[in-house]
């Protein structure tokens, strides 16, 4: 699944059915900025592949994991 | 099914709106418009009638809640963007007013910080402390990227940045003689400083420094030849008398210190639980705005202080909390930024209220009388709420992907 922001498009790449990489697309180019794991019904860890800021973060859903990742990402720099 | 749609769209909405910080700034607002009301009614010959002097405020507000509304729908890109031209505007503001100041607010107060327009008057270093803070943000979060690693050196061209980008402001507060309004900008330097990630031994160093300065300018000001170099680098009278009133406010209570000495009374003649809402027999000149704390305390005593001062800490953890739970880096710069502006505002105002530190003309947030503070603090307030109304507008709902 994807979706179209102002200057940049994002998906959620599925990967297993526990694992997801978050992409986003800046001007055509894709990059992993994240990768979401389901530890159990109610927490999913978002890991982000920058280690600039916080690193890791367990949050309760598929949702909010997708808008920590994307949130820790600093969509203004890119 | 349309109905479920708009409900659901409903709390969507409610759910990226913080109340807490709303209930904060409204218990904020309310005790501010009373604490106006007993000031004026008590100083009516004069300070105005207290109704108009309320209804003008209250339309402060009101403006500043049309602010927040539009600022809370600017997300972080929006923000980054806006940062540069914001403080381009601020500069040339500040370089404006140095030369079309109001000269009967000069006379008043010996800073020319103030335009004047007919009954409008708008000082333009409150609006430049919310532009200063988002530059700050960038500049940082823009370093950071750049320099993935922190060391002595990367830290110190981080500073070097931070510097750059600060004395143009702290120059022109020196060339309007607003040095109150000068350390509300050092306090917010520091602020965001101490948590960019800088080494901590350059932080100690820093410190060390500011410790050394601060005594060194002590040491002058208690002495005669001292306050002559002082003189020759810029410093006024008024400076030196408002030191000597806080150092010995008993001293000259007629005269210099008559404003503290008035202000310490209506403190303590308080006591613990107030004289009772709009009971006043304590004159303070200008208690409306800059001594606004007198009238709380007068009124409602220790225990309303205190109560007022837990509100202002309640506001406070609410932006802090905002910050960590969107745990963006340019967010978490300039959150550091306007947590630091009101807490310096409250800790600097109160202070100087209650003899601890000296006199300056800061404003208590969301209190003091006067419009040009409440919008700046009010434009703090809606950069924060931005933060979690895009946090939450970042989510992803089924229906919204390709």
């Amino acid at each position: 699944m994807s979706k179209k922001e102002r200057n940049f498009n994002v998906e959620l790449q599925e990967v297993s059915d526990i694992n997801w990489n978050v992409v986003v697309v800046v001007r055509k180019h894709p990059q992993i900025v994240a990768h979401i794991t389901k530890l159990d019904d109610n927490h999913y860890e978002v890991n982000q592949v920058s280690d600039n800021v916080a690193p890791k973060v367990v949050v309760n859903n598929i949702e909010q994991a997708l808008n920590s990742a994307l949130m820790q990402f600093n969509l203004h720099l890119h | 099914m349309e109905l479920k749609r708009k409900k659901t769209q409903t709390d969507d909405e409610n759910s990226r709106i913080d109340y807490g910080i709303i209930f904060s700034v409204m218990v904020l607002a309310l005790i501010g418009l009373l604490s106006i009301y007993v000031a004026a009614s008590h100083d009516n010959g004069t300070v105005g009638s207290p109704v108009k002097m309320v209804v003008s405020q209250l339309a402060w507000y009101v403006l500043g809640a049309i602010g927040v509304v539009i600022i809370m729908h600017f997300d972080a890109q929006q923000l980054w963007m806006i940062a540069p031209y914001a403080y381009g505007v601020g500069i040339a503001l500040l370089v404006a007013v140095l030369f079309l100041y109001s000269r009967d607010y000069a006379a008043q107060t010996g800073a020319k910080s103030w335009f004047a327009l007919g009954p409008f008057s708008f000082q333009p270093s409150e609006l430049m402390k919310p532009a200063f803070i988002l530059m700050l943000g960038r500049v940082v979060t823009e370093h950071n990227h750049t320099y993935h690693e922190h060391t002595l050196h990367s830290d110190q061209i981080l500073i070097g940045k931070m510097i750059i980008w600060s004395l143009p402001v702290i120059i022109l507060m020196l060339l309007q003689k607003d040095f109150g309004t000068m350390l509300v900008f050092l306090a917010i330097l520091a602020g965001t400083m101490l948590v960019s990630g800088i080494d901590w031994r350059i932080i100690f160093g820093l410190v060390t420094i500011a410790a050394i300065i601060i005594f060194a300018a002590i040491s002058l000001v208690a002495t005669t030849s001292g306050r002559e170099v002082l003189s020759h680098l810029g410093f006024h009278a008024y400076q030196f008398e408002r030191i000597d009133s806080w150092l010995n406010p008993a001293h000259d209570t007629s005269n210099n210190s008559y404003q503290l000495w008035q202000n310490l009374k209506a403190i303590g003649s308080g006591k613990l639980t107030g004289k009772g809402f709009n009971h006043s027999n304590v004159y303070v000149p200008v208690r409306e705005s800059d001594m606004i704390f007198s009238v709380i305390a007068e009124n409602f005593g220790f225990i309303g202080s205190c109560l007022l001062i837990m509100m202002y800490f309640l506001l406070i953890s609410q932006m802090v909390k905002v910050t960590f739970d969107t745990k963006n880096e340019f967010y978490a710069y300039v959150s550091t930024g306007i947590v630091v502006m009101i807490l310096f505002h409250v800790f600097e105002n109160i202070g100087m209220s209650i003899s601890l530190l000296p006199m300056t003309g800061i404003p208590l947030p969301f209190i003091s009388q006067g419009g040009s503070a409440l919008i700046a603090n009010m434009i703090g307030v809606g950069i924060i709420m931005s933060m979690r109304y895009h946090y939450k507008s970042y989510m992803f709902s089924s229906d919204q992907f390709d």
